[in-house]
């Protein structure tokens, strides 16, 4: 059998051979060599026929009779081989690809050999059509992942479709009671989109919506002029709507038109059923997926907005400044907190709080919305904050979900009564948290140990309370150890401290309460090296009215009075 | 302290800390000793989890108390006082204690400040070295 194809490996030679042989009238003992030649070439699949000078065909083997229909001994040889300007062609005769070659002889002689490959051409083709649907498909799953909002990812959707898959290229994705947003692209147009009702799409695209499954279906092409915004006569056959599936319920639907030239514009890609069925379902997955991010992203960012720190009120007879830097910055909650809870009227008492809760991120933001809602209402019905902090400490216990989530804060409370000098009386609870600085006129700071215990730890955890008295001017500063454990400074592991936080504040007697906050906030950034850094919040309580001129502003200028709690359990500091 | 240090605080041109020693505060050594456990390093937010699963775990009915040495400790923060707390609270529950043994002077000030060292009684004993936390008043 192998013998059949084994001439034809050097066609050329067998068929010079024939002619030869013809030549010399096939006499003598040669005769028996041509007739075997001619059964052998009559065996090959491959076709051989010889022409003279003149291209007129001599001799030609069964196969060259057949591929080349119309092919006669004696006659020119057909039109596509005598008029080929190379030595090899492609040609196409009776729906067959045809690759022929010619071998000229020296005489003007000439052998074509003619194969047939219609079969290695048709596999090439859908090899090479299967890789340029492999690629687009990873092209489009590629870039329809990349975006986790349903916007960009419908935009990408119609980009995709309408440089490949159509002339334009429409998404309408599903709102709520009936609304719709849609999504266009044209080949060679912006990109657009809009908003409209279900009700004022064309029939087979609200089906689409509502996810009736059907084939891909061809639509009349004017009920989709509108939605692809384009006058309907430049769109040629077969506008379609896909649906796109979603997870459960529908993503949207997919509108695709031809141009004119319905040819895709990606060299090799063969635009069928099963190509738009594949592209449909990983738009409507990246659709969903976007949608389903969305909606939590949103609902995560309602949340997290209500654990954000409060706008401090503005409240008559004193003034508030904050700063906050939450350790996960991105984030803008953690584990600090503080609050400002204005009196009912100018003779009520208003509660500050600052307060860390012991642990980072949203966990421990969580709890600081626990207690900030608890001091809130508590503050209603318990005026002494010492008491307040008792009552939240029962609560915190009570509402603690387990031994694995002990969440403990130290905080410190206070209630602020303007008094009628223009200064400030606070009644300042401790739960176990940092002394406050009160920066004295002159610019003097004190230092207040509080005292008490961690509120949420321990039942019956004793609280202390202390009285302090501002003369207008004066300022109670609240911080947490995100300022004092700030770690950084020349050998980029000293902490900030307190000594240097009292120093920093030394002579700021005539800020105001913002600045002074202000002021702590870009000096620990700045002592602060690359890096982690805790939780940082402060809160400054201020009695308003300028502070008198400091008589001996440059002498007094360093001052800090320390206060140990080995005082009594109740001390007035003025 | 004779000038407000902050205003040259980390900017430097010449700080030389982004270094290894950058990344070796947030390490954490437990090790055993016979009647409780040694810590060594920092116990924070990051290293608090891991204490917390060996000691919880010795403190049992049989054996109620426990000594912690934290010699060698050099810093706590409020996620670490609050495995502390638990271990408390699991040891009184047991009818025993968490000694604390060689706490440093920042260690014994954070206690103080937060109410907290009247839960553990603390044993003498630390040599006093510097613990590098910058009290450089």
């Amino acid at each position: 059998v192998d013998q059949d194809a084994a001439p034809c490996a050097d066609g050329s030679t067998v068929g010079a051979a024939t002619a030869a042989a013809e030549q010399q009238g096939a006499a003598g003992a040669s005769g028996f060599a041509f007739a075997l030649a001619e059964r052998l070439l009559d065996r090959c699949r491959t076709g051989m026929v010889a022409c003279d000078a003149g291209g007129v065909v001599r001799m030609a083997n069964q196969a060259g009779m057949r591929l080349l229909p119309g092919l006669e001994i004696g006659e020119v040889v057909p039109q596509p081989l005598a008029l080929a300007q190379t030595d090899e062609i492609d040609l196409v005769v009776a729906e067959r690809r045809l690759t022929a070659r010619r071998e000229a002889f020296a005489d003007g002689w000439a052998a074509w050999q003619v194969d047939d490959v219609t079969e290695h051409q048709a596999r090439l083709d859908s090899l090479l059509a299967e890789r340029a649907r492999a690629r687009f498909l990873a092209d489009a799953g590629a870039r329809l992942g990349l975006s986790l909002h349903p916007h960009p990812t419908a935009r990408a959707v119609v980009e995709l479709a309408s440089g490949s898959l159509a002339e334009v290229a429409v998404v309408v994705l599903p709102g709520k009671g009936g609304a719709v947003e849609w999504f266009r692209c044209g080949r060679d147009s912006v990109a657009a989109d809009g908003r409209t009702n279900i009700h004022s799409l064309p029939g087979p695209v609200a089906q689409a919506m509502l996810g009736v499954v059907g084939e891909t279906q061809p639509v009349a092409a004017e009920q989709l002029i509108r939605l692809a915004g384009g006058d309907g006569a430049s769109y040629g056959a077969r506008p379609m709507v896909l649906p796109l599936p979603g997870n459960g319920s529908p993503a949207g639907a997919l509108v695709l038109l031809q141009g004119p030239h319905p040819a895709s514009a990606t060299a090799g890609l063969e635009v069928d059923d099963r190509l738009l069925g594949a592209f449909a379902q990983r738009a409507g997955l990246a659709l969903a997926t976007a949608g389903v991010y969305a909606q939590q992203a949103r609902t995560a960012d309602m949340l997290r907005r209500s654990l954000l720190q409060p706008v401090l009120p503005s409240v008559a007879g004193m003034r508030f400044g904050a700063y906050y830097r939450p350790a996960e910055e991105e984030l803008l909650i953690g584990g600090d907190f503080y609050d400002v809870h204005a009196g009912a009227d100018v003779s009520d008492r208003t509660t500050f709080l600052l307060g860390d809760v012991c642990g980072k991120g949203i966990d421990a933001a969580v709890s600081t919305g626990k207690v900030r809602q608890s001091v809130q209402a508590l503050r209603r019905l318990e005026p002494d904050p010492a008491r307040l902090l008792e009552l939240l400490n029962d609560t915190m216990l009570e509402s603690a979900d387990g031994e694995d989530e002990l969440r403990f804060v130290t905080i410190v409370l206070g209630t602020a009564t303007p008094r009628p000098d223009g200064g400030l009386h606070l009644q300042v609870a401790g739960g176990g948290h940092l002394p406050a600085l009160i920066l004295r006129r002159g610019g003097r700071v004190d230092c207040v140990e509080i005292g008490g215990t961690v509120i949420g730890a321990l039942p019956g955890a004793p609280v202390r309370r202390r009285t302090v008295e501002l003369a207008p001017g004066e300022s109670c500063v609240l911080y947490t150890d995100g300022v004092t454990e700030a770690r950084g400074g020349p050998d980029g592991r000293r902490t900030f401290g307190e000594e240097r936080l009292a120093a920093l504040l030394a002579g700021c007697d005539t800020m105001p309460a913002a600045a002074v906050a202000d002021r702590i906030g870009k000096h620990t950034g700045r002592w602060l090296t690359a890096g982690n850094h805790d939780d940082i919040a402060v809160l400054v309580v201020q009695a308003p009215g300028t502070a008198a001129p400091a008589e001996q502003h440059g002498a007094a200028h360093r001052h800090l009075h320390s206060v140990y709690p080995s005082i009594p359990d109740e001390e007035v500091i003025a | 302290v004779t000038a407000v240090p902050a205003t040259d605080g980390g900017q430097g041109p010449d700080h030389h800390d982004t270094g290894p020693s950058r990344e070796l505060p947030e390490m954490l050594r437990v090790e055993p000793i016979t009647d409780g456990l040694a810590l060594s390093g920092e116990l924070t937010y990051v290293t608090a989890d891991q204490l917390a699963q060996q000691l919880l775990d010795r403190i049992t009915a049989a054996h109620p108390s426990v000594v912690l040495d934290a010699s060698d400790l050099t810093f706590c923060d409020s996620a670490g006082l609050s495995v502390l707390v638990r271990a408390y609270r699991q040891a009184h529950g047991h009818g025993g204690e968490v000694r604390l043994r060689g706490a440093s002077r920042g260690l014994r000030r954070t206690l103080e400040l937060t109410g907290l060292h009247v839960l553990f009684g603390s044993t003498q004993g630390r040599r006093e070295v510097g613990d590098g936390r910058g009290e450089t008043a």
